[in-house]
């Protein structure tokens, strides 16, 4: 059986979500099958336009050092936040959900208002069960 | 009677195989003193009961390993601006909220200094004696511009990428990500 | 496996990650070892220090073979024989 990872995408702030896709891609990279659930600030990061233009997310620290941030990852070669989840999708199992009622929050209601990447919207229940299931468990 | 065994030890087998280490995991992201604190606190008291420890330092939290009387060579120019910007060590992080330009962050300090509670400094140290180990992210570290000649000497510190983070987590009875 | 015997080795697919940073080269190796048979060798450069810890991990977990790793100037040459 493969081992199972389960994220709670809480945080919708660009240096979180390039973490959350580096610990992703690690784990489908040896694997497992991955459930994101994608919670409150993360829901407006998966919104269709905000997904396409990452300069719309705020940092969840030293915000000031937003452009530099954005520069060094970009000397480094290392891939803009959406793209992890991209590679990671193609590789192993892994879904994205996203909370109901995080979307509606933020005026996306039906599956076509978020970025293709995303799998489904489902119900908070789905997230505990997957939780008690798995191997490793985040809150990011 | 045999069928039976064999059907146990299988059992036993599989059990053995998902069994979880009494091993504590967690990704150490923030680089605000009071989350910090918490990470720490946490750390060390998961060693208090017995737990191994393993900590995974990764973006704005390196700056508080960052030792304050060393010098780093050879960096590369936008990295050597961004690791300038940043805080070097642990007096010089913030707090996340109510930091009130320092005025919070200097009450918090007092606070804590009243009531016995370790600084960070203090923590790092006892973390290090109880055993805890430190990963650090080695792609935050060329991301920050950080060099490894920079960092504090703590007894049990390495290096390392995604991967040795998640096979310790997979392992692991509690994993946090602060 | 001493250095002597790694650098003779003529693995059966190379991989180059050395433009990318972690996790790119675990990545890379993922994809590549895809490509190969069991029994073959793999190798895979790599100037990402943290790499150097993460592949053999990632490769043991994985039944592969961890042969070894050898230094160049600026990268390093990983050697692994899939399972």
């Amino acid at each position: 059986m493969p081992k199972r990872m389960t994220m709670a995408l809480f945080s919708g702030s660009i240096d979180k979500l390039t973490a959350a896709g580096v610990v992703l891609t690690g784990a489908a990279a040896d694997d497992m099958d991955v459930d994101i659930y994608v919670l409150l600030q993360g829901a407006r990061a998966f919104r269709k336009d905000i997904a396409a233009d990452s300069t719309k997310l705020e940092m969840a620290e030293n915000p000031q050092l937003k452009q530099e941030f954005l520069d060094s990852l970009k000397a480094l070669n290392v891939n803009p936040w959406l793209e992890f989840f991209r590679d990671a999708k193609e590789i192993s199992n892994v879904k994205i959900h996203v909370c109901g009622l995080a979307g509606k929050i933020w005026g996306a209601e039906k599956l076509e208002d978020f970025n293709e990447l995303v799998d489904d919207i489902v119900g908070i229940s789905e997230y505990i069960t997957a939780a008690q299931e798995s191997d490793v468990h985040l809150f990011i | 009677m045999e069928e039976k065994i064999l059907e146990l030890e299988r059992r036993i087998k599989q059990l053995e195989a998902t069994k979880k280490k009494d091993q504590l995991s967690m990704v150490v992201f923030s680089g605000e003193l009071d989350k910090l604190l918490a990470a720490m606190i946490i750390a060390t008291g998961a060693t208090a009961m017995d737990m191994e420890v393993k900590l995974f330092f990764t973006f704005w939290a390196i700056s508080a390993l960052r030792d304050k009387e060393k010098r780093a060579e050879k960096k590369e120019l936008t990295s050597k601006m961004f690791g300038a910007m940043l805080p070097k060590g642990t007096s010089d992080v913030k707090l996340s909220k109510m930091n009130m330009a320092g005025a919070g962050l200097s009450m918090l300090k007092s606070l804590m200094k009243k009531k016995n509670v370790a600084s960070l400094e203090d923590l790092l140290q006892t973390a290090g004696e109880l055993g805890v180990e430190i990963n650090i992210c080695e792609m935050s570290m060329n991301l920050m511009g950080f060099s490894k000649d920079e960092m504090i000497d703590y007894p049990k510190l390495d290096y390392c990428g995604v991967g040795t983070y998640l096979s310790d987590a997979e392992e692991s009875a509690i994993q946090l990500f602060i | 496996m001493s250095q002597e015997e790694l650098v003779a080795i003529q693995a059966d697919k190379v991989v180059d990650a050395r433009g990318t940073a972690c996790p790119g080269p675990l990545l890379a190796a993922k994809k590549a070892i895809a490509e190969i048979k069991s029994g073959e060798v793999m190798e895979i450069l790599s100037a990402d220090e943290g790499t150097k810890k993460d592949i053999p991990k990632w490769a043991t977990k994985k039944n592969h073979e961890y042969m070894g790793t050898v230094e160049e100037s600026g990268f390093f040459k990983i050697y692994l024989r899939k399972a």
